[in-house]
């Protein structure tokens, strides 16, 4: 008898797959009904700070260049008001072996996948990361399976993933190219379930451990450099794994007072998961379909439980729209020299804005460049748009609308950042819990878990749940 | 190459496989996409001689044996670096330009020591 594909049955056995896969007992962190304890679990990740910092230099990860944009920050003078201004630095994460940041995540969870005897490993991912794991599983000499989505059902693709595509399979991994939806996981796990690979899941504590010394790298330069901190760090924010790593990893370093900021791109009204959409982004990641969601549910991931928790993480977070990553990226190759992104210099374009508020001795830092290449480039992706019926031009960039059309500036003063309050994420997040369990049930420890999650009062937690359960009662009465 | 000359067996080939019908799809997903089945390509050296269309059998860069209808050679990646795009062009002389102007806003502390700020 064989055994059940389908969609139902594969979903249903997730959790054992999972374990398997990822070779950890998740239900072991359990606290109260639905808490976890999440720094017992980033602890037991057996390869402490210096330990990943070897394992990465192994295969030649991290160490990237911090390179202080003198250009730029002139430009920011210009903009700014008298004695406004930080200068601002930028980690050149581009400069490792696959050609972005997510190599650190990757050489993790290879070294992990071959020292646990694993016969191969897979991910699930469009992005950056395929190639970081296909690069790492070559070096280690590890079979490698990445899963992505890459066209719409015209086969249309996506030309940013293509390029992701070619690298990994440059690399020498197996490239499953899937169309829009996401069921691309039910793939994955039976991926998974045949091969008996190693999940190299972004999410896992191995992941986060990895981006740590990213943190801790940028932190280091500016005690031993400057002898203090940096005073912002600005984060493109997605899954949330780049934020937690890296934030995690400024503590470590000591710099604690370190303002940590995520920014996204702006794509709110276009759906993650549709058909009709999918080509109309212009942006694969570090956008709100992302970034949103997984800050205020982050176990939304292929993993039972997320080691990237955001909330717990962001000082401040801020969008930006898709022509301002377009002309940060075209600033950043004209006047610094540098040919990288655009998805990545989301948060190069919120700095440029943040460092006009902050004073002239201060120092801001944007955390990642990735590669550019043939698809990933602005012309590509804009040429994309064009002919998917958006329209292309210059002028405000409050006028952009994703989808519809995409504003270059044509000032570097026209650009700005729109804040999402955080206690509107904190909310959403609360009734996501809301909807998934009942309050009535929820345990002191519970409590406890929800505010360190969110990095809120218990009394907030408390006040929001009783809010929303006093809500739903007057909409049951009002309907019946 | 036409539809009937087979390619042989260790050609780089393509092939396609429907992973879920539309009405297998999750209920979860939008409308447009759930009209659609789900939909994967992979490339791999074919096993034995076939013909585009037909059933096909390959082996992948992981070593697996995958099953899907032959779609042909596999594709070589044409993506570009794109057409230029004149909003992004006119950026760096922009750039530059206001660089070069005079009207720098005063730096207090390199102004107050009588030097030029250093950037």
């Amino acid at each position: 008898m064989g055994t059940d594909h389908s969609f139902a049955a594969v979903m249903a056995r997730k959790s054992d797959i999972m374990k398997t896969s990822v070779g950890i007992d998740y239900a072991r962190y359990a606290t109260g009904r639905i808490g976890f304890d999440y720094e017992r679990m980033m602890a037991e990740v057996p390869y402490d700070l210096e330990a990943v910092r070897r394992i990465q230099a192994e295969t030649c990860v991290g160490s990237t260049p911090l390179v202080e944009c003198r250009n730029i920050t002139r430009l920011i003078r210009k903009l700014a008001p008298a004695g406004k201004g930080a200068r601002l630095f930028i980690k050149d994460e581009a400069a490792n072996p696959s050609g972005s940041f997510k190599d650190r995540r990757a050489a993790l969870s290879v070294y992990h996948a071959v020292r646990m005897g694993y016969p191969g490993i897979a991910a699930a991912t469009s992005g950056n990361y395929g190639a970081g794991v296909a690069c790492q599983a070559a070096k280690r000499g590890l079979r490698c399976i990445i899963v992505q989505e890459v066209f719409d059902s015209t086969g249309l693709q996506q030309p940013e993933i293509t390029e992701k595509s070619r690298a990994c399979e440059a690399a020498g991994a197996e490239v499953l190219r899937l169309s829009v939806g996401p069921e691309l996981f039910y793939q994955f796990l039976r991926v998974l379930e045949e091969t008996g690979f190693f999940n190299a899941s972004l999410y896992t504590p191995y992941s986060i451990a990895g981006i740590e010394t990213l943190g801790w790298e940028i932190g280091r330069h500016f005690l031993d450099t400057e002898g203090r901190a940096p005073d912002a760090v600005v984060v493109s924010h997605a899954g949330g794994g780049n934020i937690t790593g890296t934030a995690r990893g400024l503590q470590k370093a000591g710099c604690g007072t370190t303002q940590v900021i995520a920014a996204s791109v702006d794509l709110r009204g276009l759906h993650m998961a549709s058909d009709h959409d999918f080509n109309r982004k212009s942006f694969t990641t570090a956008h709100t379909g992302f970034g949103v969601p997984f800050s205020t549910f982050p176990d939304r991931s292929d993993v039972p439980r997320n080691a990237a928790r955001p909330l717990r993480y962001m000082d401040r977070y801020v969008t930006v729209t898709q022509g301002e990553v377009f002309f940060a990226t075209e600033m950043l190759a004209q006047l610094e020299g540098l040919e990288r992104g655009p998805a990545g210099n989301t948060s190069l374009a919120a700095a440029f804005v943040l460092a006009q508020e902050m004073d002239r001795d201060q120092v801001i830092v944007v955390q990642e460049t990735e590669y550019t290449g043939a698809g990933k480039h602005p012309w590509s992706q804009l040429g994309l748009a064009k002919c998917m019926g958006i329209e292309v031009r210059a002028g405000d960039p409050r006028d952009n609308e994703p989808g519809r059309r995409i504003v270059i500036p044509e000032h570097p003063a026209q650009m700005r950042v729109c804040d999402i309050a955080l206690d509107d994420l904190r909310r959403s997040y609360l009734k996501n819990v809301r909807a998934s369990s009942d309050p009535a049930e929820l345990t002191s420890e519970d409590y406890r878990f929800l505010a360190t999650d969110i990095r809120a009062t218990e009394e907030f937690v408390r006040t929001e749940l009783s809010r929303l359960a006093r809500k739903e009662e007057a909409h049951e009465s009002a309907a019946t | 190459m036409s539809a009937q000359t087979p390619l042989a067996a260790g050609d780089w080939v393509e092939i396609e496989a429907v992973v879920l019908r539309p009405e297998e799809r999750s209920p979860a997903v939008p409308a447009d996409t759930k009209a659609t089945p789900l939909v994967m390509r992979v490339n791999g050296f074919l096993q034995a001689d076939a013909t585009v269309g037909s059933e096909a059998i390959v082996l992948t860069r992981a070593g697996r044996i995958l099953r899907g209808t032959l779609r042909g050679p596999a594709p070589a990646y044409s993506h570009t670096f794109g057409e230029p795009v004149a909003e992004l062009i006119r950026i760096g002389p922009l750039l530059r330009a206001i660089l070069a102007s005079p009207d720098e806003s005063p730096d207090p502390v390199h102004h107050a020591s009588g030097g030029r700020h250093g950037n």
